[in-house]
């Protein structure tokens, strides 16, 4: 029986390297059957249960999966990972956030802000989101922003403590610091360092950036960052390799 | 469905006096918009009486993420800022005015509660709650007190002209997010983080009634005019209704398609607002648990709604940062 019905558009929701290596496979069976009578593969009906719930499954999967990769410290191939599951879930929040959390901590901070950034449009009332996307501010330096996405992520759940003591009222006093180091000298370029905020699931090494009016100076992992090099381009400075992290005494 | 008649039964009774006042009314509009009246987001609001002013003009104060508390004077469909009040650190989150409109009280992030005398813009008191120990607070009918939640799920009463706490009573429950006095000055109504309403007799300082009827924050829950009935907004998208003396669900409305973060009450006993996540106010008739007009004029989240004291006007206000004033006459 042939049902009437729109044409599926192919390869909405599959991986392009997935995709092309099916596709090669494919063209190998098109010329077997090509010597026989009966063409199977046209002749077979198409399924049509590779749709929504399939793709929300395997999102899932796929966010499992980045959760376990990030939890050993291989940012990278979670990142991977939670890459394919957004093209087949778009709108999940979760993701972005987990994303967010990965790139903050291989250092790579502005696409960490806007992937934070995006969870907080598509979930406004999810304070996770507003936690992140507050360490993620605070890590490119814009305190007084992070601090304001503290402010909501407290105002949405105010029984969380370590958001009150950790992150918003650290954040405060940070701000406070400023002020007073910023007083008596009246040097218009403060410098002001920020420490980055341990994530609550990965534990991520803490690291410093400090940033100082024009030009930024931040921490890496050799080999981690070469895309981070092409967006920050001169600004960036990097510390030499004997730099010893300290803590801020708080 | 015997059980939801019957309680409609109960409520109709309830409300016998005023069932038919309302049914031709539905000029609801937005009468005046102040655009950026923040710098960001506004959190909470309140709508008073102004009675010290002749010339009959009303107050709507706002607390903002942005530290500022802003006292506007609404006269002849117009808001006019009268008074930035600087002092907080971090955002404001609750915002009260007190009966006669001379003073209003704010609480902020950072847990510090102040109380600004309005006339002149003046802080008249400030109170250190010490670390999360204020988040909503309301001013007692009478004024004497003002009352806070905390944290620990303890409700605070500071005296208004002492400065200090002069009293405590103990939910034995988690954070405090919302507070209000009933009316008569015989109750407070508190709702909790994980979705218990507590009420107690404030002469006898005791629990009497804890409800159970939501299972997720309750932002906001007001008393009726009348004090009988109490109205919770919360998380799960649902505003209850509850006759306060034998602590029965009167109703469940819903309605709204996100979080619930404010309910009021308005004067006329029978209609009440609310605000939600979802961008719209929504006006509703408690006695037919109607849904009677939705406004779809913020383009964020609404904080707070709150009716004016003679109950003709409704004043919203919202993360996109404006404030709105509804005309919603009665």
């Amino acid at each position: 029986m042939t049902s009437f019905g729109w044409k599926r558009k192919v390869g909405g929701n599959v991986c392009k390297s997935k995709a092309s290596a099916f596709s090669s496979e494919a063209k190998d069976d098109h010329d077997k059957t090509a010597h026989d009578d009966i063409d199977w593969l046209t002749s077979t009906p198409k399924k049509r249960f590779i749709s929504l719930e399939d793709a929300v499954g395997k999102s899932d999967r796929l966010k499992a999966e980045g959760a376990m990769l990030a939890e050993a410290d291989r940012y990278w191939e979670a990142i991977k990972k939670w890459d394919e599951a957004i093209q087949l879930t778009p709108y999940n929040e979760k993701i972005f956030e987990m994303k967010a959390q990965a790139l903050m901590a291989v250092g790579e901070v502005f696409p960490a802000m806007q992937m934070a950034e995006k969870t907080v449009v598509m979930a406004p009332t999810w304070w996770v989101g507003h936690q992140t996307l507050g360490r993620a501010l605070a890590n490119i330096g814009e305190v007084r922003l992070a601090l304001k996405s503290f402010s909501r992520a407290v105002h949405l759940n105010p029984a969380d403590q370590e958001m009150w003591t950790e992150d918003l009222l650290w954040t405060k006093s940070l701000l406070e610091r400023k002020k007073i180091a910023a007083e008596p000298e009246q040097v218009p370029r403060s410098t002001l360092t920020v420490r980055e905020l341990e994530d609550d699931c990965d534990s991520t090494s803490s690291t410093s950036s400090a940033v100082t009016g024009e030009r930024s100076v931040m921490p890496y992992n050799a080999g981690l960052l070469t895309s981070t090099e092409k967006s920050f381009g001169k600004n960036i400075k990097w510390l030499p390799s004997n730099y010893i992290q300290m803590r801020d005494p708080t | 469905m015997t059980s939801l008649i019957s309680t409609l039964n109960l409520f109709s009774n309830l409300h016998n006096n005023k069932r038919y006042t309302n049914t031709t009314m539905n000029a609801q509009t937005l009468v005046f918009k102040q655009e950026q009246a923040h710098e960001d987001s506004i959190w909470s609001c309140s709508f008073g009486k102004n009675e010290h002013d002749p010339s009959g003009s009303e107050t709507i104060v706002t607390g903002s993420i942005d530290d500022h508390v802003k006292v506007w004077k609404w006269q002849d469909d117009k808001l006019e800022l009268k008074h930035t009040l600087e002092g907080h650190q971090l955002g404001v989150v609750s915002v009260d005015i007190n009966a006669d409109g001379s003073l209003a009280a704010s609480s902020s992030l950072d847990s510090h509660v102040m109380i600004w005398d309005l006339e002149s813009g003046k802080m008249a008191k400030s109170i250190d709650a010490g670390p999360v120990d204020a988040w909503t607070i309301a001013f007692s009918p009478d004024s004497r007190f003002l009352a806070s939640g905390s944290h620990t799920g303890k409700i605070n009463l500071f005296g208004v002209d002492s400065g200090r706490k002069e009293s405590s009573m103990d939910t034995r429950g988690k954070f405090t997010l919302s507070l209000a006095y009933s009316p008569d000055g015989k109750f407070i109504a508190s709702g909790a983080l994980d979705g218990i309403v507590n009420v107690f007799d404030i002469t006898t300082g005791k629990l009497i009634h804890t409800l159970e009827g939501h299972a997720m924050p309750i932002r906001s829950l007001c008393f009726s005019p009348d004090s009988q009935l109490l109205i919770t907004a919360s998380d799960d998208c649902q505003i209850k209704i509850y006759d306060v003396q034998h602590a029965n669900l009167a109703g469940t409305l819903s309605g709204h398609g996100s979080w619930v973060l404010g309910v009021d009450f308005c004067a006329d006993n029978t209609h009440f607002v609310s605000g939600s996540s979802d961008k719209t106010v929504k006006i509703w008739n408690a006695g037919t648990r109607q849904c009677i007009h939705t406004f779809y004029d913020h383009t964020d989240q609404v904080w707070d709604v709150k009716y004016n004291p003679a109950g003709t006007k409704v004043v919203s206000v919202s993360d996109d940062r404006n404030v709105h004033v509804y005309d919603c006459p009665v």
